[in-house]
């Protein structure tokens, strides 16, 4: 045993640990409640789900911790940061519905799903052969290098476009004497 | 044998891009630099293309399929990038500033559509489309000017989303029934269930993913605002290389149901009548020089239709001779309207008044390729109309020949009111002649030496579209 081992307690790292990540988790979800200014909520809510996956990370399954940071974090808050800006300010008054529009999208919305609906009954699905039961991370990572690979780089080529592009539209719009 | 050299045109397009990304981030603009190095690079592309048109094989694990029916295509789209380059010698409907990030998506897009026309694997071919899409959504608000363009993109972008989600949907189907997203297992198994209605609604809907990109009605809605509200050179490249990317790959997925479903082919006429029919009637009341040339575009897109609906060697070779002379005399026509707008504006046909006197090329140029969109001979219009109508009639289908017969009828009306502007019309005030540059001219003259020489033989093309036809067989 080294002597920094002997010096601090394993359990008290773990327990400092502990409260630090319940400490984020509450301290976020407080900010992601009180303000006024949903952006500050939003970045609450953020830190406080960094914390839930901190209790995962805390718990052993740091698989599923950083699921979180990318589904919730990652993916959730952003969206939820762009649906703001992207929405028009309350203020504003909203353009009317009209009736017969309305009516018209349900009309032709019910007749799409219930052709969809009589198309999956009438046919005689096949159940597809089991190929593998083994689904684990690494099998799944493995795919993703192997058979999907040029799926998995032509889609980071798509985000890189689409952030530019997002970049350069909202720029210019901004600098736009209007 | 090294692998890689068949990724060759698309590791070349990734570098092309990088080259422009560097570009983009180089504080001050400069436009002849951007130009000249877009021009040299696009340039390459064509030679990079043709140089590996007769290799063969597979990679990524079988995904992605490079023969000489990709080769043929990539050769084309290739081809139309460095043509649509060729263009922006007045770029003045884009930001300075903006230009070398406008050569970086015309790159991209062409990239995504190279993989697009090789994918043979149903995801691989659906992120391809989305990127193809991306840069394109992008390219169509980068204009310059006041609002339009800004509405344009959102249109396009919309009707786009929704063509994406149909044909995912699609695609769900046809995964549900095959169990498979490979094509190289669809052909083997779709054929044989293509008569329970998932697989074929599945199919339909995956095509409509496609019609968005060749505006087929009832797909067609962003077309003439997209055409309009885009810079002339950004509508230049959606209404040439786009389409033939988007042939390409219509081809593919049709070339799927093994030609056994009869609903299909009723599918496929209908919306080509309905395409063709629109496209010419609504054409005729147009003021808009873009707006025009969009309306063509979907009356084109039916006459497309003709030839890949026949389901046959010839139709399918017929289909891709036909979208070689659209992206020749297209072209053609964008050329005129970029030199006659040069001011990035849009261009009304009373505006083409008096042009055979303010550049004879140019008014020359303009006739013979609006000649070739209404299927004169002896330009490579008329041939690539024959040889769809001759493949439709081998399979007996007179009617649909007929009808399309009346529709190119009815066509040559406003192709020859825009012919009757630029030779018979006065212009009210008079008016400078173009400064048309030599290599404007030299260009000018090598679309309409290959319009009127692949027209009148056309054998040596025609030899080839059979050969890559033959692999969809």
């Amino acid at each position: 045993m080294n002597p920094v081992q002997g010096f601090i307690q394993p359990e008290l790292v773990a327990q400092v640990g502990f409260a630090a990540v319940v400490t984020l988790t509450f301290t976020g979800a407080l900010i992601a409640v009180f303000p006024r200014n949903i952006l500050y909520n939003v970045l609450g809510l953020i830190v406080c789900l960094t914390g839930v996956a901190g209790l995962f990370l805390y718990l052993g399954s740091p698989f599923i911790a950083l699921m979180q940071l990318l589904i919730y974090v990652g993916a959730i808050c952003i969206s939820i940061i762009f649906a703001i800006m992207l929405s028009r300010p309350l203020h504003l008054s909203l353009p009317s519905r009209r009736l017969p529009k309305v009516g018209l999208a349900l009309g032709v919305g019910l007749v799409v799903f219930t052709m969809l609906i009589g198309i999956v009954y009438r046919t005689a699905w096949q159940p597809a052969a089991i190929r593998s039961s083994d689904w684990s991370v690494t099998t799944l990572g493995t795919y993703l290098l192997t058979r999907y690979d040029l799926v998995f780089e032509a889609i980071s080529l798509v985000l890189l476009v689409a952030i530019l592009g997002a970049i350069i539209i909202s720029g210019y719009a901004r600098r736009r004497p209007s | 044998m090294m692998k890689w050299i068949l990724f060759l045109p698309e590791l070349y397009c990734l570098l092309m891009a990088a080259v422009f990304f560097g570009l983009a981030m180089i504080g001050r603009p400069n436009p002849r630099r951007d130009y000249f190095a877009a021009l040299f690079l696009t340039g390459v592309s064509i030679v990079v293309c043709l140089a590996c048109v007769r290799l063969e094989g597979t990679l990524f694990f079988e995904a992605y399929r490079v023969d000489l029916f990709s080769q043929v295509f990539k050769v084309m789209l290739g081809m139309g990038l460095f043509l649509v380059v060729c263009l922006c010698t007045e770029l003045n409907g884009i930001e300075e500033r903006h230009h070398p990030e406008f050569y970086l998506f015309l790159t991209t897009c062409t990239l995504a559509m190279m993989m697009l026309v090789s994918s043979v694997e149903l995801l691989t071919i659906y992120v391809a489309l989305e990127l193809s899409s991306y840069s394109l959504y992008i390219l169509v608000p980068l204009r310059r000017g006041h609002g339009i363009d800004v509405e344009a993109g959102v249109k396009y972008l919309m009707v786009g989303a929704s063509a994406s989600a149909v044909m995912l949907f699609g695609l769900s189907y046809i995964f549900g029934v095959t169990h498979t997203t490979y094509i190289v297992e669809l052909i083997r198994v779709l054929p044989g269930v293509i008569t329970t209605p998932a697989a074929i609604v599945g199919l339909v809907l995956t095509l409509s993913g496609f019609f968005f990109k060749l505006a087929v009605f009832p797909f067609h809605f962003w077309a003439p605002d997209v055409y309009q509200g885009a810079a002339n050179q950004v509508t230049a490249y959606i209404a040439t290389a786009s389409k033939v990317a988007a042939v390409a790959i219509i081809m593919r997925m049709v070339a799927l149901s093994g030609g056994g479903s009869t609903y299909l082919v009723h599918v496929l006429v209908t919306l080509s009548i309905a395409s063709m029919t629109l496209g010419n009637l609504v054409a005729i009341v147009q003021k808009d020089m873009k707006r025009l040339l969009a309306y063509s575009s979907i009356s084109h897109a039916g006459y497309v239709l003709i030839g890949i609906l026949s389901m046959s060697q010839t139709g399918y070779a017929s289909a891709i001779f036909y979208a070689l002379a659209y992206l020749v005399m297209n072209l053609c026509c964008f050329l005129v309207v970029v030199k006659v707008a040069y001011d990035g504006s849009d261009l009304k046909i009373a505006q083409l008044a008096g042009l055979h006197r303010r550049s004879p090329m140019l008014a020359m140029a303009l006739m013979l390729a609006v000649f070739g969109l209404a299927g004169i001979p002896p330009t490579i219009g008329f041939t690539g109309k024959f040889l769809v109508f001759a493949a439709a009639m081998e399979k007996g289908y007179v009617t649909l020949v007929i009808i399309a017969m009346i529709n190119a009828t009815i066509s040559l009306y406003y192709y020859i009111l825009v012919v009757k502007a630029a030779y018979l019309l006065e212009p009210d005030e008079e008016m400078d002649r173009l400064a048309v540059s030599m290599p404007t001219k030299l260009l000018a003259g090598a679309l309409v030496t290959v319009m009127v020489v692949f027209g009148i033989f056309p054998h040596h093309l025609l030899e080839v579209a059979r050969a890559a036809a033959r692999i969809l067989m």
